[in-house]
């Protein structure tokens, strides 16, 4: 099941966004943990469509809100965001890489949201490799669950942590 | 609450997920890069 949508404001600004399921035969070949095969993987692309600068605060926050609203209305419901890497976007801080910037700001835009909304009773993990042949390849993903859906979370990394 | 975890010497296991993340990711784009419009729209 995939789901998208345009979101825009009056400055011209327009991102997509897209949640994309992830199969329950591809979650098994990370885990046959009975725990985490009752939850649903989606993962999360933003596009930029049109604008030029900065993406605009009302955006993100309509972003932060349309995914919010997502996790609400589906209760097994695990969000994977992976911080691109090879697209550029447009940041202060040029020492960051592209993915972590994008890695910065998801956690921003997490933070913001469950602070201003009062919510409880989310996680977001925040997960950073280096590879082990080239240290200046780091790569960042996100998960965001429930705080009940922690264990079965973990347990995911936790075999993949196997060697 | 974010938790984060870093990883300095990930396992293949954790490499190949990865890698699969990045390769649905760049599938994801050029679906949503080609698509001129969504079905709903959010004006802010």
């Amino acid at each position: 099941m995939d789901l998208s949508f345009d979101i825009k404001n009056a400055e011209g600004d327009h991102v997509m966004v897209a949640l994309s399921y992830y199969d329950s035969e591809t979650i098994s070949l990370f885990s046959s943990d009975p725990l985490t095969l009752t939850l649903v993987f989606y993962d999360v692309t933003l596009v930029r469509k049109a604008g030029t600068g900065y993406v605009g605060y009302n955006i993100l926050f309509a972003v932060s809100d349309t995914l919010a609203k997502f996790m609400m209305e589906n209760e097994d419901a695990v969000l994977c965001f992976y911080c691109d890497a090879d697209t550029d976007v447009r940041r202060n801080h040029d020492r960051l890489l592209p993915q972590e910037y994008r890695s910065k700001l998801f956690s921003k835009m997490f933070e913001w949201y469950v602070r201003s909304h009062k919510l409880k009773g989310f996680i977001n993990y925040k997960v950073e490799i280096e590879h082990p042949n080239n240290s200046a390849s780091r790569q960042f993903a996100h998960f965001i669950c429930r705080e009940k859906h922690q264990e079965a979370v973990a347990t995911i990394g936790h075999l993949l942590m196997e060697k | 609450m974010t938790r984060n975890i870093t990883i300095k010497t990930p396992s293949p296991k954790m490499i190949q997920v990865f890698d699969d993340l990045r390769e649905k990711k760049q599938q994801q784009i050029k679906k949503l890069s080609e698509k001129k419009e969504c079905t709903f729209t959010i004006v802010v």
